[in-house]
């Protein structure tokens, strides 16, 4: 449907009413003129018929034709909108006429009047001759004495009503157009007050309140324009009241989300995880450091049950608390719980509300994890400086007691020496022979005492750890294999260099290799591995042997200087503490790992030190 | 809503619109319509020809025309009926004409007034076959009449007044007041100021009626039947005064009719009195009854024409 305005619609209105008035008068007037103009036609022929049959009575009588012609004859030259005019006598035989040539066959016979009809008309057709003819009849005394015809032509009354009919229709064209202005100015007056309103509307509809309009009229749309004036005021007052209300609301939001992202950031931010179970044991709060603990998103456990909660040690430790809580008023708890990734600090409390109603729990859980590390790292700080400062003081009390020592050890050597050569061969030397193996003996303790105690500065020389494992085992080859132990090497191909005094590496590789040795006394089986941990930046070397193992409380102490389980004279207890040091001192570590009965493995690990880095030093 | 309300205007615009067309179209063709040529038609249309046994009876212009053939219809369908023949009737103008047709034998028979009768006898040998008997007699006579209200009381009085007469030829409406002015030593040129001719008596009767002239000569059997008959015009006349009776207007055939049809039609005139319709017929215009009278009867008028003929030689 067409959007029609209401200027529009009262235009149309008015026109259409203007248009079909015009119509109706055009068509009524033109009927009305054509009906009247024809009946005066009809009229005038008829009142020509009666005179001519009243003048012409005596004339056919006494047959005087010529008087009849002159009298028809000048009856049509009189009136121009006579067609023809003719008289017949009683018998229908026509008498005179009008017509030039003749009288027209078509004629005979029309309009045929019977004695008794006072006249009669026939209307015919005659084409482009004459158009319309009213054929007009009338006796004469009654057709006694004949009969006259005056046809009476349509031709006039046409171009009558066609005029007419232009001028009325030029005139209702002018009305037309007059009823086309006024509507124009009436529409435009009558909706000018409307207009205004939709004006002030539209702008109040963009915000812009308090819009009046100037009521120009005291009719219906006068009381309308002041309706919306009065309802525009009181929008704008309205308006007012809730800006005033939507601002203190606004404030009061923006403080309540100021305190809610407070608290929120507070409960974020605090070490404690914090989760709330509500009423219906659904987890309704969730800080992250308790996301952290649980090992669980906030997005999964928010709005879930205990039941759904994703982390099992959560579901099982909070499953029963809850049961409990629920039954108890005031409920409050603390455990320590052990998870997999580490320790907490559980504390359980429920929350009511001041009619004492059940709301919920909060369940703070503090990770205490750090702080058990923390403290296991000390004791071993402390352990490991005990241990330093041990080391230290046996260092020192050994390199003095071997300097001590070697001066008289010395003299006992020189003089067992001089004791030999003056008692010349032939003595005895057995007594003499266990003085100077004690004597040298000591002096391989002492030597190792001072190895111990000495931080001998080597030559560092980049070295293949295969070669020096390689090197290291071809000097006691033949002494393992007499003890029956089997060799297996697997050697890394991914050139594993390192930086080291080759040595002192050696002497490392050796010690492992005979400690290993001395594990397996009824033979067995020695593995010799390297790889290169290149991600951790370092070379492996493992010895490992399946020989007796060592006891735990053994292994505690192994790299403790003199400590050895060896028997006398087999061992100083120095061996493992010298190789701790050397590797130490090439910033590596030495580890043990030993399963009773099964068999040890020590692995030592040295600084990778890639080729081309070794051959610019 | 909206919509049907529009679609309901726009569909009685639209009614109202046809309503009007078709009112309009119809206004052109309320009647069928002949369709016809007035072009002349190769063949002139041809009156069909006369019976050669219509019997053709003339009416003298006693009575004007018109008076003459609702006087005589009845009279000419009855002999038409008695001589199971058609009969025409021929009227002309003037008495001349009427006694032309007799004598060139055009028509049968005629009504005429005396005085042609006397001339046609004397000229050509006009026959009398009957004449109607008003009144219980065979005569009439002339009777000068004026205007009720005018002050002309004798024929004295007419002097140097405007005079109608009917017909030259005329008995009454002419021989007779010429005779009477004749006897007093005038004429109409010299006693008249002026003088008409109306050629029927009805009209001379009219016209002093209308006061056209002051007074006319008429034919009193004319008087009296129109006086009967219709009085409208004869009641504004007064009578001044009443010529000496003569015989009355016969009707006359032509010399060369044949005898049979000749008795036939006087048969069937004498006899009409003794038919109920011919009884009814004659009631209705005064008539007693046809009868036979001599030729004598006119010696009278033949007296009064030899008299003007004098008077008139002697001018």
């Amino acid at each position: 449907m067409v959007r029609l305005s209401l200027r529009a619609k009262i235009m149309i209105c008015c026109i259409g009413l203007v248009a079909l008035l015009d119509l109706t008068v055009v068509i009524f007037v033109r009927r009305h003129l054509s009906g009247t103009l024809r009946a005066e036609y009809l009229a005038k022929g008829h009142n020509m018929a009666i005179n001519l049959a009243a003048r012409s009575e005596h004339f056919v009588l006494t047959e005087e034709f010529v008087s009849l012609l002159n009298l028809v004859k000048d009856l049509k030259h009189s009136d121009e909108d006579v067609a023809y005019v003719y008289i017949t006598d009683r018998k229908r035989n026509v008498l005179v006429h009008t017509f030039g040539g003749g009288f027209p066959a078509d004629l005979v016979g029309v309009n045929k009047l019977e004695p008794e009809d006072e006249w009669k008309q026939e209307l015919l057709d005659t084409g482009k001759e004459e158009g319309l003819v009213h054929d007009i009849g009338v006796p004469i005394l009654q057709g006694k004495v004949g009969f006259v015809h005056v046809g009476i032509s349509e031709n006039r009354i046409h171009r009558t009503i066609l005029d007419f009919t232009l001028a009325l229709v030029t005139i209702a064209g002018f009305v037309l157009l007059i009823a086309v202005v006024l509507a124009a100015v009436v529409s435009w007056v009558v909706t000018q007050p409307v207009r205004s309103l939709i004006d002030a509307a539209g702008k109040i509809r963009d915000g812009d309140l308090g819009q009046q309009v100037a009521a120009t009229t005291k009719d219906e749309i006068g009381d309308l324009v002041e309706s919306f004036n009065q309802m525009s005021d009181e929008l704008l007052k309205q308006h007012k009241v809730l800006d005033d209300r939507n601002l203190r609301i606004r404030i009061a939001q923006e403080q309540a989300a100021w305190e809610r992202d407070k608290l929120r950031a507070i409960i974020d931010s605090m070490v404690e995880g914090v989760i709330f179970v509500d009423a219906e044991g659904k987890i309704s709060l969730c800080n992250k450091s308790a996301e952290r603990i649980w090992n669980a998103l906030a997005s999964e456990l928010l709005g879930k049950s205990i039941q759904e909660c994703p982390s099992r040690e959560l579901r099982s430790q909070l499953g029963e608390i809850l049961q409990q809580a629920k039954q108890k008023s005031g409920f409050i708890t603390t455990q320590s719980l052990e998870l997999r990734s580490g320790r907490c600090l559980a504390s359980y409390s429920t929350v009511h509300s001041e009619d004492g109603r059940y709301l919920g729990l909060v369940f703070l859980s503090l990770d205490i994890s750090d702080r058990v590390a923390l403290e296991q790292e000390q004791q071993l700080l402390r352990e490991q400086l005990f241990q330093q400062e041990k080391m230290v003081l046996i260092g020192q009390i050994a390199a003095s007691v071997a300097h001590e020592l070697n001066t008289p050890i010395g003299t006992v050597l020189l003089r067992s020496q001089l004791m030999r050569q003056q008692v010349g061969d032939s003595g005895d030397f057995s007594d003499l022979d266990v003085i100077e193996g004690e004597a040298q003996r000591c002096r391989r303790i002492i030597d190792s005492l001072l190895g111990f105690s000495r931080r001998s500065e080597g030559v560092m020389t980049r070295a293949d750890v295969n070669s020096l494992v390689r090197e290291s085992l071809s000097l006691i080859e033949k002494d393992l294999a007499l003890k029956g132990i089997e060799i297996e090497t697997d050697y890394t191909r991914d050139g594993a260099t390192v930086c080291v005094d080759s040595n002192q590496i050696q002497q490392v590789l050796l010690n492992l290799v005979t400690n290993a040795a001395d594990a397996m006394p009824k033979g067995g089986r020695l593995q010799t591995a390297t790889r290169l941990l290149s991600d951790q930046g370092s070379v492996e070397i493992r010895v490992i042997d399946n020989g007796c193992g060592i006891e735990q409380d053994v292994l505690k102490r192994a790299f403790d200087p003199f400590f050895t389980t060896k028997g006398r004279g087999k061992g100083t207890g120095l061996g493992l503490a010298i190789c701790q040091r050397i590797v130490e001192e090439h910033k590596g570590e030495i580890k043990i790992q030993s399963q009773p009965g099964r068999g040890t493995t020590v692995s030592v690990r040295l600084p990778y030190v890639p080729m081309e880095i070794a051959a610019n030093e | 809503m909206v919509r049907a309300r529009w679609l309901v205007g726009i569909g009685l615009l639209s009614v109202f619109l046809i309503a009007a067309v078709m009112y309009l179209s119809q206004a052109q063709d309320s009647k069928p319509v002949k369709r016809i040529s007035l072009q002349p038609s190769s063949a002139e249309v041809v009156s069909p020809p006369r019976q050669k046994d219509t019997l053709k009876i003339a009416v003298g212009a006693i009575i004007s025309p018109t008076k003459s053939l609702v006087f005589y219809e009845d009279i000419f369908d009855y002999i038409g009926e008695k001589l199971t023949r058609e009969v025409e009737m021929v009227q002309r103008k003037t008495y001349a004409e009427v006694n032309f047709l007799l004598e060139e034998e055009r028509i049968d028979a005629a009504f005429v007034c005396s005085r042609p009768y006397v001339e046609g006898h004397r000229d050509f040998g006009m026959e009398l076959l009957c004449v109607p008997m008003c009144f219980g007699k065979t005569e009439y006579c002339s009777y000068f009449i004026v205007h009720k209200d005018s002050l002309i009381q004798n024929l004295e009085d007419l002097r140097g007044k405007v005079f109608a007469f009917s017909d030259p030829l005329s008995n009454t409406g002419m021989l007779i007041p010429t005779y009477t002015l004749a006897i007093m030593g005038e004429r109409p040129e010299s006693f008249f100021r002026r003088h008409i001719f109306t050629y029927s008596h009805d009209n001379s009767i009219r016209s002093v009626s209308e006061k056209l002239v002051d007074g006319a000569a008429v034919d009193s059997l004319i008087w009296e039947y129109l006086k009967a008959e219709d009085p409208k015009w004869t009641a504004q006349t007064r009578i001044i005064y009443r010529s000496t009776p003569c015989g009355i207007p016969p009707v006359v055939v032509s010399p060369g009719i044949a005898p049979q049809l000749k008795e036939k039609l006087r048969s069937a005139f004498l006899n009409m009195h003794n038919d109920p319709r011919g009884r009814e017929i004659l009631k209705r215009i005064l008539i007693d009854r046809f009868t036979v009278i001599e030729d004598s009867a006119y010696d009278s008028i033949r007296q009064m024409r030899a008299f003007m003929k004098d008077f008139q030689s002697k001018k």
